[in-house]
């Protein structure tokens, strides 16, 4: 399964909400939609859900456009909205058999798979419960579960994790790498960037309608920083190491924090070797020699400036 | 044993899920428990009181009683129903509105039209749970005298139309894209618009008791009035449901297709039985009233057509026919402004063209002129109609009133509308007398969009029919645009 995202264009009047963009992710992969309020990502998640139509562009799904074959495209996506289920006087286990019947699933096919969607999603032991009567996790295990009655190879999640406990979350990314292990292709976005960051293998940056930055999670953190970041705690007193520093090849930004030393390293991984072993030559004691990985909220707020349309 | 389990499954399969989820919460939710609590009790209290008071008169007549205590008894129900199913259906409709849910059934392989019709099937079965608790009293009503058994069924039967009507309204109002105090507003004009169907309906079950309806069930007539009265209530919810089926259906599809169809539908068959009246009755004056109901009905598709989006989506494009004669047979049933300006133009013309049609053929005899008066009428309203239509078009395209949106273009056709109306009825009152033509209404209403039947007609198809030329000369453009980007769309790259 692959999901391409081609020349994607949606206007409302004068504003862009999604202004041409493009990316794919395929089976197994967890893609990371990030970006502000307003910058584009539920448009594009319904359109991927065939519930908007794009004004250009199109998205495909193994080939399926969502514009031109919208029925055969519903059959391989599993959508989950930002907003959780309001129907009040229904129990999880109704509720559940109400989407399976409306995906068309037969009578004892229809029992089997809400069986083991309850099953997988660990809501067996409360599918009597009513709707009303669950927390805001359990509710939004029920979207998940309800979104994985057909077996679709396309998971769009939107705002999966907002307004969930840690306990809850942590159980959702647990799903989520599950799915993800069985092969599905799943698109998320969320406000909550440490816990896209363990999950995802890749990420679209969008702001204002347009993509800032798109691929795997290494590749676009490289890009963003073309020098390695590389701190240093020597043992004693930093000044003389800071000094010796500003001599040697490929170093720049260098900065003392403490009792640390802070640089950027422009050379290959070959170089940092030589840094480090010249360092030692040198005769430094070094208590601590590393390179901090950027994470993902390190690389959305260096790329996105915080507008909204 | 695995048979009957099969057939079981078969028929769980064959209902609609909206129905099942639907049944599933009226029973779990206490509304409807305690609303048919109430209704038995209230009809077992009115039952006893009957049976106290008839048997205090045991002495005095008591040939009335079954029928007394049946008309009190079947006001009960269909106040009840008439209030309670409705606003129960339109409430849950419009709650489920505004949330995700409808929206996540179209991901699904639902149809708009099955949520639509799962909910009527739903209320009409709650109401049949209803009327089937209190037909044991309604028959019991036999035994007291005074009403025939036929006239009950004939009865009930006339108030099921009744609340499926007042049902169907209840979801058409419920689907509409009105924010939550405007629904709320609609809900309560319902709730008290509705309430006078009730003395309506029992009026005529009191007339229809009192004259024997009964005894008149095995003749042709009472069949011709009972087929004519389904027919006509029929198309009203048929109507109403495709309003509410466009209303749920997502904006990238071809939202005008089931209203248009259904508008045409009701065309028809309305047609067919006001012609079968005239027949009957040799009176063309209700062949008049209905040419004058389409006229009022397509008013509102012609001015909610200029509220419709300009250009069409890639998915509705792909339902056009590649054939150029499809398309042009197609083109009035698509959403689109100019195909809804077409489709409501073809079908007020026909409206009007097929009254002379069906009068000289079905009364070829008939001295009366007033057919063609109303054809007069109607064709000057026409004019002024499609007038007041493309100018405000016009003027929304130009760039004026930007403020109000292209989707709300109607807004800008009831204000100009209303302006041509009142400004030169003011202006008269305040002015009349000190211009050249003085207190000559004729002149003064020239640009009124209701026709004055008493006043000459030539003025205001001489004004109007120019007007008409030149707003359509002015878009003539954006009618050949529109049509020529009216094709299928072609396959993504």
């Amino acid at each position: 399964m692959r999901v391409d995202i081609r020349n994607l264009t949606r206007t409302f009047g004068a504003t862009r909400a999604v202004d041409d963009i493009s990316f794919s992710f395929g089976a197994g992969e967890v893609f990371g939609f990030v970006g502000p309020n307003g910058a584009g990502k539920t448009t594009t998640m319904r359109i991927l859900a065939t519930l908007d139509e794009p004004t250009a562009g199109d998205a495909l799904l193994d080939g399926i456009s969502v514009v031109q074959e919208p029925e055969k495209a519903r059959h391989r996506i599993g959508f989950v909205p930002d907003s959780l289920p309001t129907h009040s006087d229904i129990t999880v286990e109704e509720y559940l058999d109400f989407f399976a019947r409306a995906y068309g699933l037969k009578a004892a096919k229809r029992h089997e798979v809400v069986a083991e969607v309850q099953e997988f999603t660990n809501l067996t032991g409360i599918r009597e419960k009513l709707l009303k009567a669950l927390s805001k996790g359990m509710k939004q295990r029920v979207c998940l579960a309800r979104a994985l009655l057909h077996d679709p190879p396309v998971l769009i999640l939107d705002e999966p994790a907002a307004g969930l406990d840690p306990r809850a979350r942590i159980e959702l990314r647990e799903l989520l790498r599950a799915l993800a292990a069985q092969g599905k292709a799943i698109l998320i976005s969320s406000h909550i960037l440490t816990e896209l960051a363990e999950i995802c293998t890749g990420a679209v940056i969008i702001e204002q309608g347009r993509i800032l930055r798109a691929g795997t999670l290494e590749n676009i953190i490289a890009e963003s920083q073309p020098a390695r970041r590389i701190v240093i705690r020597p043992l004693g007193q930093p000044e003389g190491l800071h000094r010796e520093l500003l001599q040697l090849p490929h170093v720049s930004a260098v900065a003392l924090t403490g009792n640390e030393v802070s640089l950027e390293f422009a050379g290959n991984e070959e170089e940092v070797c030589e840094l480090l072993a010249e360092l030692i030559r040198r005769g430094h004691r070094l208590a601590e020699f590393r390179q901090p990985k950027s994470n993902l909220e390190d690389l959305f707020m260096s790329v996105t400036k915080g507008g909204v349309q | 044993m695995s048979g009957f389990v099969s057939i079981l499954d078969s028929l769980d399969d064959a209902m609609s899920p909206v129905v099942v989820k639907e049944l599933r919460q009226a029973v779990r939710g206490r509304f409807i428990v305690m609303l048919l609590m109430a209704f038995l009790a209230t009809q077992l209290v009115t039952m006893g009181i009957a049976l106290l008071v008839g048997a205090e008169n045991a002495a005095a007549d008591t040939t009335a009683m079954g029928r007394t205590t049946f008309l009190w008894l079947f006001g009960i129900l269909l106040g009840t129903c008439l209030l309670c199913i409705p606003l129960y259906t339109g409430i849950r409709l419009g709650v489920e509105r505004s949330d995700s849910d409808v929206d996540l059934l179209f991901i699904t392989t639902i149809r708009p039209r099955s949520i639509i019709l799962g909910k009527l099937t739903s209320s009409m079965l709650l109401t049949l749970l209803i009327f089937a608790s209190s037909l044991p009293f309604m028959v019991f009503t036999y035994f007291l005298r005074g009403i025939d058994m036929p006239s009950i069924f004939v009865l009930l039967a006339a108030g099921l139309l009744a609340i499926a009507v007042m049902v169907c309204l209840a979801i058409m109002l419920a689907t509409l894209p009105v924010s939550k105090p405007f629904k709320v507003i609609i809900g309560l004009n319902f709730a008290f618009g509705g309430l006078p169907a009730l003395p309506v309906i029992m009026a005529f079950a009191f007339s229809f008791l009192q004259g024997g309806g009964g005894s008149r069930i095995t003749t042709g007539t009472f069949w011709v009035g009972a087929a004519i009265t389904l027919v006509f209530t029929t198309a009203a919810c048929v109507v109403m449901l495709a309003i509410s089926v466009a209303q749920v259906t997502p904006p990238a599809a071809n939202r005008a297709r089931p209203v248009r169809l259904a508008l045409f539908l009701q065309w028809c068959v309305t047609l067919a039985g006001t012609t079968f009246l005239v027949v009957k009755s040799s009176d063309q004056r209700p062949l008049i009233a209905w040419m004058i109901a389409q006229v009022a009905l397509l008013t509102i598709t012609a001015i909610a057509a200029t509220s419709e989006r300009h250009q069409i989506g890639a998915r509705v494009a792909n339902e056009i026919p590649v054939n150029p004669l499809g398309r042009v047979a197609v083109f009035p049933f698509f959403s689109g402004s100019a195909s809804g300006l077409v489709w409501s133009a073809l079908m007020i013309l026909g409206s009007i063209a097929v009254l002379p049609l069906i009068i000289k053929l079905v009364m070829p005899l008939t001295p009366s002129n007033d057919y063609r008066e109303a054809i007069l009428w109607a064709g000057d309203y026409a004019i002024y109609l499609f007038g007041f239509v493309l100018t405000a078009m016009a003027i929304r395209d130009a760039g004026a009133f930007t403020r109000i949106p292209q989707s709300r273009t109607w807004i800008l056709v009831v204000l100009l509308m209303l302006a041509s109306a009142f400004i030169p009825v003011a202006g008269w009152i305040l002015f009349g007398g000190k211009t050249p033509f003085g207190k000559d209404m004729t002149i003064w209403m020239l640009a009124s969009p209701i026709p004055n039947p008493e006043e000459p007609q030539m003025a205001r198809y001489i004004f109007g029919g120019i007007w008409l030329a030149i707003v359509l000369l002015v878009r003539r453009n954006w009618f050949a645009e529109r049509f020529a980007s009216f094709r299928r769309a072609a396959p993504a790259a």
